[in-house]
């Protein structure tokens, strides 16, 4: 039983670092530009059909998952400059180009790429005993790589001198300018690492699961809850509350009912509105 | 010196600043004072490139208006604006080490090192976070952010707002010294008992124009001015 | 090319040929074919509505068929369901209109199908469908002469779990399904039939329909002494599952997919101790039957179509065709649906697949059962009839 509790938890927190990683980039948009960017799972798929393309090319996984970051970085950096620059400070006219992006952008995926789902081969396969438990070889490595990913970023916000910038643009925007940060070019970064984080999400669900034209739907939604369950806006909110997910649908689905999986993360997400209003810690317009 | 010719603001069809010129020669303090709504705080978001102006905003031969406010901030304006605009969630240290955005480390490093033992309320702070200080306390992290910029030309939007008496006699304090330090001071200031005590020269705005200008004495002489800001 | 229908089509083109008059005498019959030949649906009701052109096709280029003292040729009149219910109900109205048509086939959809079933119904017309809620509307009152020419589950159950058994050795599986009515009615069907074949089911767990991550239900079949695990239904969440069994690990390594493909364990051939899948018809991607072969080759020559999974529908409805035709003769009309349905019903007919039809109008047909083991593919004939 203890084990098995174990190994449950361990099975969370796994996915839970793919949850966090969308949610990271959502939240980081949101805190930053004011922009719910419902675009931000197709980026997910985008990124992982790069990844299926650059193996199926023989790149290998590695490389074809950089590619993925580099590509939807660069589809970030565009989307910016082309669509969100100009919706900036209108939520309204964001929220609806955003949503019109969604339909735009995987109609065109499933034309092109066809809906068939496709598989990618793992870097690593099988299964791996650690002590008494038997877990997923690729999993833990997606465990690994997606906690790295959010660390680092963490640090990167925390240290470095463009992640200073970015925090105090989310904490008074007219501030940040007053100092001397260009906030146009901040936005455009906010975007385009936020990409880039979801191109790296695609890869790594592509490592795991079936990549298709609508695979961005779900790690969207959850991306969602999980952003107002953290708090909108606040990066280590939506961090602990990726991780939380991920914890509770495998309880869920291993100790109740695997037929209502997408469930428990509502259930979370309700019981934090009605308890905590402002997000996980509390922390009212936390931001990043 | 600070030149601005015919500047001009607009928000859509409401016109904040309406042709306004005046000059701040180097070293001085400057005050423009005028009632809520006067056109003050858009003068100054105008001349740190916040706002969307028309006119000429010159330091000697050196044009600025028109440019991007980090251009502006890199060229030695540097704005304390309304509402200190501080990053709440930030230690003053953290607030202070951005207001040195656009400099080197080293300078950064000196510059934190110099404000910190000139005051040191700022060194016992360093680690709180700016959100939980007081008002005075604030405004005084907001000119020292300001000042890690290192600026030639200094500009306090309503520096007393909302601050104890005691405060606003240490903000004074502060100003003066800076005065003294030689750096160029434009203050905008509803409290007119406060920019004349500290200004040299005070330019007086009323529906985004400026009315009177002068010395403090001079400018407090005039009849309609004492009624309107002294009540007298 | 099956020996007995080659006779019947020389027999009738020769009674065609030789008897006086005959030729100026040929009749038509009007065969309705309706289906999706556009939109999503049009993936089945294409290959299905090939099928029963190349049947009529080959038909009408021995002669035609003798009913009576007449001999007649088909002709195909055609209408589009473009994958909508209500275009479909158009289109059926449309086909309807033409009183000489008393015999319609296609779709294989249920979303257009149920309008079409419906008004052919209402119109007594004998309509041949294929799509799953048709079973739902089989034998009931005022449907009696509606046919499906697919088996229904239960029927293709009774041929694919003694294979499970027999190909892959089980003694106890666990069952995991997507949570819907389709699989509650599966695991109702397959549960009692693996007890009747020597099988426990260790465990039947439904999960929440378009899940991607298995692992956390998957840990609830470790450590439950099963040697296989029946999945369904659907080809992505069959191969998503075979593959995180793999890289979960502790999980039975052999399945039973009610599902018609090898797809989903394709990649997985040499990591997996066997696959089972069911092909409703007959094999087509590893052809044994020379009968076939045969038709694959007639297939690949009357529509320059390659053969896919999707060819099954094709192959459905060309021995509909033939079936009807034999079904005709025997009722000695061409004009009298009824007499027709009630022909069919109970006829057992020996085409490219053995196929009939019981007493209510649903199929029985024999299947092909596929296997992948020792990474090799295959697949065994399996009797039902």
């Amino acid at each position: 039983m203890g084990l098995d509790i174990a190994q449950t938890l361990i099975d969370g927190l796994m996915v839970g670092g793919l949850y966090a990683t969308v949610a990271l980039g959502i939240t980081l948009v949101f805190g930053l530009v004011g922009i719910l960017n419902f675009a931000h799972g197709q980026s997910v798929m985008l990124g992982a059909y790069v990844t299926f393309f650059g193996v199926q090319a023989g790149l290998g996984f590695w490389l074809s998952a950089a590619l993925a970051v580099l590509a939807m970085a660069a589809f970030g950096a565009i989307l910016e400059q082309l669509v969100f620059r100009r919706t900036l400070g209108d939520h309204m006219a964001g929220l609806a180009v955003s949503l019109g992006l969604i339909m735009v952008i995987e109609n065109l995926a499933a034309a092109t790429f066809s809906p068939d789902p496709r598989f990618v081969d793992p870097p690593v396969s099988g299964s791996i005993m650690v002590g008494p438990l038997q877990l997923s070889s690729q999993r833990l490595l997606v465990l690994a790589i997606s906690t790295a990913l959010i660390g680092g970023f963490y640090l990167f916000l925390q240290r470095a001198t463009l992640g200073k910038a970015i925090r105090a643009m989310a904490q008074n925007r007219q501030g940040a300018a007053l100092v001397g940060v260009r906030v146009s070019l901040v936005s455009r970064t906010i975007f385009t690492i936020g990409s880039a984080l979801a191109g790296a999400a695609g890869a790594l669900y592509a490592s795991l699961f079936a990549v298709t034209p609508y695979m961005g739907n779900t790690p969207l939604t959850k991306g969602f809850i999980l952003a107002a369950l953290g708090g909108l806006g606040s990066v280590p909110g939506a961090i602990a509350a990726g991780f939380l997910l991920g914890i509770a649908e495998s309880f869920g689905s291993r100790y109740l009912s695997a037929s209502f999986r997408d469930g428990y993360g509502f259930i979370l997400l309700i019981l934090a509105l009605l308890f905590l209003p402002t997000g996980l810690f509390g922390a009212g317009k936390a931001r990043v | 010196m600070l030149t601005v010719e015919n500047l001009k603001v607009a928000y859509g069809r409401v016109e904040a600043v309406r042709g306004v010129s005046f000059a701040v020669p180097a070293g001085q303090i400057a005050a423009l004072i005028g009632a809520n709504g006067a056109g003050k705080s858009s003068t100054l978001n105008a001349l740190t490139g916040l706002v969307r102006c028309r006119g000429k905003i010159a330091e000697g031969d050196i044009r600025f208006d028109g440019l991007a406010t980090d251009a502006i901030v890199r060229h030695g304006v540097v704005q304390v604006a309304q509402g200190r605009q501080l990053f709440p969630l930030m230690s003053v240290r953290e607030n202070l080490e951005l207001g040195a955005f656009l400099r080197s480390a080293a300078d950064k490093r000196r510059r934190l090192d110099e404000l910190m033992a000139r005051f040191p309320l700022l060194a016992e702070r360093a680690e709180q976070a700016a959100g939980t200080l007081s008002g005075g306390e604030q405004q005084l992290v907001a000119i020292a952010r300001a000042l890690m910029a290192e600026p030639r030309i200094l500009l306090i939007d309503e520096p007393c707002l909302g601050l104890a008496p005691i405060m606003i006699r240490r903000v004074a304090a502060v100003l003066r010294d800076l005065h003294a330090a030689g750096l160029t001071i434009l203050i905008a200031e509803q409290n007119a008992s406060f920019a004349t005590a500290i200004a040299e020269h005070l330019l007086v705005m009323e529906n985004g124009r400026i009315t009177q200008a002068g010395p403090p004495a001079a400018v407090m002489a005039h009849a309609d001015v004492r009624r309107a800001y002294l009540g007298i | 090319m099956n020996i007995g229908r080659l006779l019947s089509i020389i027999a009738s083109a020769s009674l065609a040929l030789w008897a006086p008059g005959a030729l100026a005498q040929t009749d038509t019959v009007k065969l309705g074919v309706i289906g999706s030949l556009t939109g999503p649906h049009s993936g089945w009701d294409v290959p299905a509505s090939d099928g029963v052109q190349m049947a009529v096709s080959e038909i009408n280029a021995a002669g035609g068929f003798k009913v009576g003292d007449k001999t007649y040729k088909f002709s195909v009149v055609q209408e589009d369901t473009q994958s909508k219910p209500d275009i479909a109900a158009t289109a059926a109205q449309k086909l309807l209109s033409d009183e000489d048509i008393r015999f319609v086939m296609g779709v294989l959809t249920s979303t257009p199908g149920v309008p079409v079933a419906n008004q052919m119904a209402r119109a007594k017309v004998l309509y041949v469908g294929g799509f799953t809620a048709m079973d739902g509307l089989v034998g009931t009152k005022g449907k009696e002469l509606l046919l499906r020419a697919l088996d229904t589950d239960e029927t293709a159950a009774k041929g694919f779990v003694p294979a499970a058994a027999k190909e892959l050795g089980l003694k106890r599986v666990g069952m995991l399904l997507p949570n819907d009515d389709v699989s509650k009615s599966i695991v109702k069907i397959y549960e009692p039939l693996f007890k009747q074949n020597g099988i426990e089911v260790g465990l039947v767990e439904l999960f929440q329909p378009g899940t991607t991550d298995f692992a956390p239900v998957l840990r609830k079949f470790q450590n439950q002494g099963l040697d296989g695990l029946f999945i369904g239904y659907s080809d992505p969440d069959a191969e998503a599952i075979i593959r995180q069994s793999l890289e979960i690990g502790g999980l039975p390594t052999k399945f039973v997919y009610r599902g018609g493909s090898s797809q989903p364990a394709a990649k997985y051939a040499d990591k997996i101790d066997g696959f089972l899948w069911q092909i409703l018809t007959r094999d087509l991607a590893n052809p044994s039957d020379d009968k076939v072969k045969d038709w694959i080759l007639r297939y690949k020559a009357f529509t320059k179509k390659e053969v896919t999974p999707q060819t099954y529908w094709a192959l459905t409805f060309y021995d509909t065709v033939f079936m009807l035709v034999k079904a005709m003769q025997e009722a000695g009309t061409v004009t009298d649906p009824a007499a027709v349905a009630a022909k069919l019903k109970g006829m057992a007919y020996d085409g490219v697949r053995r196929m009939s039809y019981n007493g209510e109008g649903r199929a029985i047909t024999d299947i092909d059962i596929g296997v992948l083991k020792g990474g090799k593919v295959y697949s065994i004939p399996q009797k039902i009839l």
